[in-house]
């Protein structure tokens, strides 16, 4: 308890101490000039140091009173004690009122930041909007700058190409020009070179006219050969025809039909004889002909002649071959020998025939 | 075509043909009747064989005398249609340059079918093939 009491003293001692000390230092500058109050932010600072000074003053106020109590009255110590805690209570409750006006002051200064930290924001947005502005604009500076260098370009090509269309114009001018003057002068050439030019259209008529007579004749005389023609390959035919109605009554000895056609190529041995004539034969075209010929009379030596198909299947194997268009262009052209002519010639003979019965 | 020496030819050829014909053998002509081909339903396959044959498509030709001979001999059908599919496929050998296969079968054409009108036909081709290409191997 006493030593209690012992560090309560000297706590109070301390604190009175500190006070006379603050006392003795104001009082030394009376004219001291007044503290300016130039900026929002001193002001606040000197009301902080203030607050803190007067909580200082009235704790000091408070120790001293009770170190009064305790000097006067030893024996009523505990009562003072419980007056100094209730007086120190009381500071504290005025401690927590400043604290609290310190944090409303530090929420002031909370608030005012923020407002300057949005007013730097909204500036600094500002600024970005005129920065972006100006670049978008130089952008579309640069843009019409170059179009208009190029339209620039194209107008002095078109008038380049205007130049040059001016110039070919004026040498057409001149060529006509000097067109005209050899025009004038061709006007004026003599007579006699006209007469020349008519004297030579004269002529190139006539010949004209001869050629076209030339022409007209030689027509005529195409369309008489062409008649003549038809009418010796029709007096041939018939010749043919003859010969091929001989040859068969005389070969077949009085058989008829396709009996006689038979009969006609056994009596003549055609078929031996083509195996004799075929080393004779010059081309491959009439050695195939000779071939198709030789099956054909074979198959007309192995048929029976009495069969209800037996000359239409030869026919038909006849036509398929083209073999009487091949016989008239084989002893046509002679480019065989006689005798091969003379077997193509009676195997055509034969053959016909067959081609009647069927 | 002239005009009197091909008269004159033609007229020479007609009589010498019917003298000729006077000495026509009656007895093959008789023969021949007695033993006719009468294919019947193979006479279109012959006759198309006969046509690729006078084509000079010999290989083709033989193949189907194979095939008709074949199916006229398993059938048991015409002899003469027989003979004739025969002597076609020696044809077609002769003319092939396979004379020793050739002569073959204008030989079987001639033993297996004596009466037949291919087997005149047979035996006059076979004197004509030369023995030494008859002998020869087929190419």
């Amino acid at each position: 308890m006493n030593q209690q009491a012992d560090h309560d003293d000297e706590q109070v001692e301390r604190m009175l101490r500190r006070w006379g000390a603050d006392e003795a230092a104001r009082r030394v500058q009376p004219g001291a000039p007044p503290i300016p109050q130039a900026t929002p932010r001193r002001r606040r600072t000197t009301r902080r140091w203030a607050l803190a000074a007067a909580a200082g003053l009235v704790l000091a106020l408070a120790a001293g009173g009770a170190l009064m109590v305790s000097r006067t009255d030893l024996a009523g110590q505990t009562q003072a004690l419980t007056g100094a805690q209730a007086d120190a209570d009381r500071l504290e409750a005025e401690l927590a009122q400043a604290r609290s006006d310190l944090d409303a002051v530090r929420a002031d200064l909370a608030r005012a930041g923020d407002k300057a930290l949005a007013d730097a924001k909204r500036h600094a947005a500002a600024v970005e909007k005129l920065r972006e502005d100006f670049q978008a604009r130089q952008t579309a500076s640069a843009a019409k700058a170059v179009q208009a260098a190029a339209r620039l370009k194209r107008l002095e090509a078109d008038l380049a190409a205007a130049g040059g269309k001016l110039k070919k114009a004026g040498a057409d001018l001149a060529k006509a020009k000097s067109q005209l003057v050899a025009a004038q002068t061709a006007a004026t050439r003599p007579s006699a070179e006209l007469a020349r030019l008519r004297r030579r259209l004269a002529a190139a008529n006539t010949e004209l006219t001869r050629l076209g007579k030339q022409n007209r004749d030689a027509l005529l005389a195409q369309r008489k050969a062409a008649n003549d023609l038809a009418m010796f390959q029709a007096a041939r035919r018939v010749a043919v025809g003859d010969y091929q109605r001989a040859y068969l009554s005389a070969a077949a000895g009085g058989a008829t039909g396709l009996a006689a056609c038979q009969a006609a190529s056994a009596n003549t041995r055609l078929l031996a004889r083509c195996a004799q004539l075929r080393p004779s034969i010059r081309k491959p075209a009439t050695r195939n002909l000779f071939d198709r010929i030789e099956i054909i009379l074979t198959r007309l030596d192995l048929i029976d002649p009495g069969g209800l198909n037996a000359a239409a299947d030869l026919v038909k194997i006849i036509r398929a071959g083209d073999v009487m268009a091949q016989i008239d262009a084989a002893t046509a052209i002679g480019a065989e020998g006689v005798e091969v002519r003379q077997w193509l010639i009676e195997a055509g003979a034969i053959l016909a025939g067959v081609q009647r019965v069927g | 075509m002239s005009g009197k020496p091909g008269q004159l030819v033609a007229c020479l050829v007609v009589g010498a043909l019917a003298g000729c014909a006077a000495m026509h053998d009656g007895a093959a002509e008789r023969r021949r009747s007695a033993y006719s081909s009468s294919l019947g339903p193979d006479a279109t396959t012959m006759n198309r064989a006969v046509t690729i044959a006078s084509d000079g498509r010999y290989e083709d030709a033989a193949r189907a005398f194979e095939q008709l001979l074949q199916r006229l001999q398993t059938a048991g059908g015409d002899r003469a249609a027989a003979a004739e599919a025969m002597f076609w496929l020696a044809f077609c050998r002769e003319k092939q340059g396979r004379f020793s296969e050739a002569a073959a079968l204008y030989d079987r054409v001639a033993a297996e079918f004596p009466d037949a009108r291919a087997a005149d036909n047979a035996l006059q081709r076979r004197r004509r093939i030369d023995p030494m290409a008859a002998s020869r191997p087929a190419p």
